[in-house]
């Protein structure tokens, strides 16, 4: 009850702060000089990385305690993570495509940055299609928190991709990028909406995962 | 606008994944939950 009151307040809140995002970006944003624009697509960008991070963060942090306290709620949490990690990282990699393509003249480039985030689809790609063979769920839970940590360990070589080899992907501001303060602010608000929207989207896979359970306990009462 | 398609076509899949998602979970949500109902008013009966 008390998450479905949640999901309700963070579903309205989201009614508001995504035409805001849109409008800040569209509206008040200003239009940088060099790539025009199309440059507009970096609030996306960043902020879908951002959520990713965010659930990868979880599939981590959920798959310790998992292993730690073998209860099996704790993989539930990560598995619904990893579907939002994995969503949201796909999407880095489409709209960082059509980025590309107008700035760089190519869809794809094998990049260290580009390389180091498809390796980390493949990852949570692998963790799925290993979930979806094995039938034991204790097993299942297991492996799969398993590579849960072992796939977050790429986290900080997508990061740092750009410092420690040669990349043509754009630096972070603090790194050298130099953000317009107008630019600042509203990526800010754009990370701050998708803060919230993966928060959103984790609560309601969330409960689902949870009436998933109540039908598997149902389904053995009747058996019995 | 220069390049336009790139940045609506990004703003567009985008959105239009987030909402795909949401879309097939509810979806999903729907049966699970008509499933239980059904469950419960057997169970009740076998009882």
């Amino acid at each position: 009850m008390k998450t479905d009151r949640t999901i309700t307040i963070l579903f309205f809140l989201l009614l508001v702060l995504i035409p805001l995002d849109f409008f800040l970006i569209f509206r008040v944003a200003p239009t940088e000089k060099v790539m025009g624009d199309v440059q507009r697509i970096f609030y996306l960008h960043v902020s879908l990385a951002l959520g990713a991070l965010l659930a990868f963060t979880g599939v981590f942090v959920s798959s310790i305690i998992f292993l730690w306290k073998k209860k099996i709620v704790w993989d539930s949490v990560a598995s619904t993570c990893a579907g939002i990690g994995l969503l949201f990282s796909t999407l880095v990699l489409i709209t960082g495509s059509m980025w590309a393509r107008p700035i760089w003249n190519v869809w794809w480039t094998w990049d260290p940055r580009l390389l180091t985030v498809l390796i980390l689809w493949f990852i949570y790609i692998g963790y799925f299609l290993l979930r979806g063979g094995i039938a034991d769920k204790f097993k299942k839970a297991q492996y799969s928190a398993v590579i849960g940590i072992i796939g977050y360990v790429d986290i900080p070589l997508v990061r740092y991709a750009t410092k420690w080899w040669n990349s043509i992907h754009p630096l972070l501001s603090q790194e050298g990028g130099g953000l317009d303060p107008v630019m600042k602010k509203v990526m800010l608000f754009s990370l701050a909406t998708f803060a919230v929207l993966t928060i959103f989207l984790f609560l309601f896979r969330f409960r689902l995962a949870g009436i998933e359970e109540r039908l598997e306990i149902l389904k053995k009462k009747m058996e019995d | 606008m220069e390049n336009g398609i790139y940045l609506f076509g990004a703003y567009t899949i985008a959105w239009l994944g987030v909402s795909f998602y949401l879309y097939i979970n509810a979806k999903k949500q729907k049966g699970i939950e008509e499933r239980l109902t059904d469950l419960e008013a057997q169970l009740k009966d076998k009882e």
